[in-house]
């Protein structure tokens, strides 16, 4: 009962902290609704663009709360030597990340929601259980994109941790094919997508969107849970060296 | 205080992402109805009894069917319902569900076709975005009422050739080089085979020369897949046997064919896909059906009411039937295809006239029927299609009387059933457009768009990859009238170049059940132009009317029953614009409006 106690009362303070910097509220919540409108709705003539970047765009959303959310402030908070405090503290240290997970979900979700709202309302109409995967695949999507975070939060100082981020973090989105597809890339980039978990998780969201084009869902899966497994082990490594 | 933060947003979020879902707006998509029907698909077992089997030449007795899952499970007089759901088949025959073996399924093809009793199409170029569900519908063994589709994706042809006017995106080929990634591409997409267009006789389109096409055979048999050819002359279909195509999608109609060429069909074992519907259609010859009328979606009235209106030389229907015969008496396989929608024809009906018109051939009723069922479905590997036995999808058709004696028996159509479950064939009906009595689009003494009902805008090729231009001002005539000045320019790039002015309707299409004729002033560059109409269901060529402008002011008055296949409670809008030659010309346009 303790454990849970100090895990609630950890994620309840990351979500406060949250909440009180705007720095990272307003990007994360803002841009991907309002880029989705322009891109995916003003810009646009035919549902099926609107369509195919709802399915893009809700992998792109999750990737601000999580990326920064994790890189960013694990960094800053690691240089000031508080997560040095947590790990020799009593409570358990995870918790720190647990309640940084939780934020992440939390914020995630509320961009989801307004994310299909969006859509909703710019024609976007499907099947209950296309809605309810599609939903289920972009929160899925949180796991590789915060350890991804949590690495770049893990190695870097706080400086180089923000630059990487916003490089990571529109590579990601780019070469991912999240703003645009891929195809409409050069044959060289369209090779470096298939490096990326970004594509293959925007893959995946297209595939059960029924999007146009043949997808194998599983040949996309494979390669998000390897780059999943990889992060986790970079993370632990760098995890423990922290310790010492 | 703090620690009830994380569970409470935790849980507002959970019920607000799961009531979204549920808020979020919905289809009635495949995949909606497929989740409901897998339950359904549980107790999806009917017993169908007396009923007489069509096929294999012979009608058989009376006998019982068992079906499960939209699989046939059993047939025999001995099978009892065993507790069933039983459907009394009145001693009706049955045929097998039936194979329309060239086709253009778009717009309410797949409905329009099951409606009929044709419960596949075999595709010979459509959009390819609609491969990969097809693929996934035809496996679908719960109850839908929808044909199902394999299909050529896009075809092979040149810049400009055949193929290119419809609007479809077509990636064309110039070069032998380019073969081998088209072919990988059309793999990728979901292509079931290959057709190309091999015209190199025709002096009014390019087409694929010779090499190219044989590239393109070879790639598509070392990569596994039949290649199909649309042909339009003897020569032509004889340097594609010759190159090893698998079946040509036309019978040709230039001449009847000759010996030579018909031993070489049987020698290279080709098939034949006479489409003897569309070239009765293009030779102007109606071949008619006995189907209620009633039955007919939009889109069937409209492409079957169509004509070409236009002469194409080299399409004698007397020439096709005749060569088909001889094909077919010297053992090459003959398969029905209708062409649908070309004008003329119609998805489902057209099907039965293909039937028809194979038996006008002198083919036996019974050879016919398996042109329609068990042959296309050998040969293009349709498995468990085209014949009715244990273990064959349930997709049949139950007819009034014996087809063998009489081919328009098909059309007696009682009742049609798709894996397992009975067809409605009534038409969903479209909503009609809201009614307009006669009116003035437009005088254009305060402007261009100042009705209430209909906008004006530029039209033009472009939409179809052409280059024309068009450009609409007002124009002030010396009395002060104001009228709409046209600019046209049409520039070579589509192979059926148009530019000039559309009227549509603004809220959605209206309904000018009313309404006698369009009238409108006219002067400008002297020459003929057309007129199109747009309705509802408005797929391919509109109907279109032709005028002739000169110089002077005159009254262009237009029949709208002369728009053929405009469905007049559904209307769109109207085109006026230029003819079909190269070229700039100018037409004002006054006073247009709607009289009774």
């Amino acid at each position: 009962m303790s454990m849970f106690k100090s895990l609630s009362a950890e994620a309840g303070a990351e979500i406060l902290s949250a909440m009180r910097s705007p720095s990272y509220m307003i990007p994360t919540l803002v841009f991907p609704i309002a880029f989705y409108a322009l891109f995916g709705l003003v810009l646009t003539q035919g549902r099926e663009m609107t369509a195919y970047l709802l399915a893009t765009y809700g992998v792109f959303a999750v990737m601000g709360p999580s990326i920064f959310g994790f890189g960013v402030t694990v960094a800053a908070e690691r240089e000031r030597g508080w997560l040095q405090l947590k790990q020799i503290s009593p409570t358990p240290a995870l918790g720190f990340v647990f309640g940084k997970f939780i934020t992440t979900l939390l914020f995630s979700g509320i961009i989801l929601a307004l994310l299909y709202c969006t859509a909703a309302y710019g024609g976007i109409a499907m099947p209950r259980v296309v809605w309810a995967s599609l939903l289920g695949v972009h929160l899925l999507a949180i796991f590789p994109m915060l350890l991804i975070g949590l690495s770049i939060g893990l190695l870097l100082r706080s400086n180089a941790a923000l630059a990487v981020a916003n490089i990571v973090f529109m590579g990601l989105a780019i070469l991912g094919g999240l703003w645009m597809p891929v195809s409409v890339y050069p044959e060289a980039m369209q090779n470096i997508a298939k490096l990326l978990p970004s594509y293959h998780l925007a893959e995946i969201s297209l595939a059960v969107s029924q999007a146009p084009g043949e997808r194998n869902i599983l040949g996309n899966l494979i390669p998000v849970v390897v780059a999943t497994v990889l992060l986790l082990g970079l993370v632990m490594v760098s995890w423990n060296r922290q310790k010492k | 205080m703090i620690r009830n933060i994380a569970p409470i947003s935790l849980s507002v979020l959970a019920v607000g992402l799961a009531s979204l879902v549920f808020l979020l707006p919905t289809t009635e998509s495949e995949v909606g109805t497929k989740v409901e029907s897998s339950e359904e698909k549980l107790n999806s077992s009917l017993y169908i009894e007396n009923v007489r089997l069509a096929q294999s030449g012979k009608l058989g007795a009376p006998t019982n069917l068992l079906i499960e899952n939209g699989i046939i499970i059993g047939i025999g007089s001995e099978i009892e319902a065993g507790g069933l759901e039983v459907f009394d088949g009145q001693g009706h025959t049955v045929l097998a569900g039936l194979i329309d073996s060239h086709t253009h399924s778009f717009g309410s093809a797949l409905s329009d076709g099951v409606r009929f009793g044709v419960t596949t199409h075999i595709d010979m170029f459509s959009d390819s975005s609609v491969l990969t569900q097809a693929k996934l519908d035809r496996e679908d063994v719960s109850s839908r009422n929808k044909t199902d589709l394999y299909s050529a994706g896009m075809m092979a042809t040149s810049p400009g050739g055949h193929g290119t006017q419809y609007g479809v995106h077509i990636e064309t080929i110039e070069t032998v080089d380019q073969v081998p990634s088209w072919v990988k591409a059309r793999i990728a997409e979901g292509s079931d085979f290959l057709k190309l267009v091999y015209m190199p006789e025709q002096d009014w389109v390019t087409s694929l020369d010779r090499e190219i096409a044989r590239a393109i055979i070879e790639e598509g048999h070392a990569r596994g897949l039949k290649v199909l050819a649309h042909i339009n002359t003897d020569i032509e279909a004889r340097h594609m046997i010759e190159d090893g195509i698998d079946g040509l999608v036309h019978i040709f109609g230039n001449k009847v064919a000759d010996d030579v060429l018909v031993e070489l069909a049987k020698e290279k074992e080709v098939f034949i896909i006479p489409t003897l519907s569309v070239i009765a259609s293009v030779a102007n010859e109606k071949v008619g059906h006995t189907f209620d009328e009633t039955l007919l979606s939009p889109m069937q009235r409209q492409t079957l009411n169509a004509g070409f209106g236009v002469d194409i030389p080299g399409f004698s229907l007397e020439n096709a039937l005749e060569s088909v015969k001889l094909f077919h008496d010297a053992g090459v396989p003959i398969i029905a295809g209708s062409d649908a929608p070309n004008p003329g024809t119609a998805h489902g009906v057209s099907l039965h006239q293909e039937m028809e018109l194979l038996v006008r051939a002198g083919i036996s009723e019974a050879d016919v029927i398996a042109a329609a069922t068990s042959i296309p479905a050998v040969i293009f590997e349709l498995e468990g299609r085209g014949e009715l036995q244990q273990g064959s999808r349930a997709d049949f058709v139950l007819i009034d009387g014996n087809p063998f004696e009489n081919i328009t028996f098909s059309q007696n159509i009682s009742s049609v059933f798709k894996n397992g479950k009975i067809v409605e064939r009534k038409v969903t009906k479209e909503k009609a457009g809201s009614a307009l009595g006669p009116t003035i689009i437009s005088d254009f003494e305060e402007g261009m768009n100042t009705s209430e009902s209909f906008i004006w805008s530029t039209t033009t090729d472009e939409m179809a990859g052409g280059a024309s231009t068009a450009s609409l001002s007002e124009s002030v005539e010396e009395d002060g009238n104001k009228t709409l000045q046209v600019d046209m320019q049409n520039n070579a790039g589509f192979p059926y170049p148009w530019a000039g002015a559309s009227v549509f309707a603004k809220e959605g299409p209206v309904d000018l059940s009313g309404i006698n004729s369009l009238v409108f002033e006219v002067k400008g560059t002297q020459g003929q132009y057309r007129t199109m109409a747009f309705s509802g269901n408005t797929r391919g060529v509109p109907p279109t009317l032709t005028f002739i402008a000169t110089e002077e002011w005159s009254t262009i008055r237009l029949g709208l029953t002369e728009f053929e296949g405009l469905e007049l409670n559904n209307v769109n809008g109207f085109a006026i614009v230029s003819g079909h030659g190269i070229g700039k010309t100018q037409l004002y346009i006054d006073n247009i409006r709607l009289e009774e």
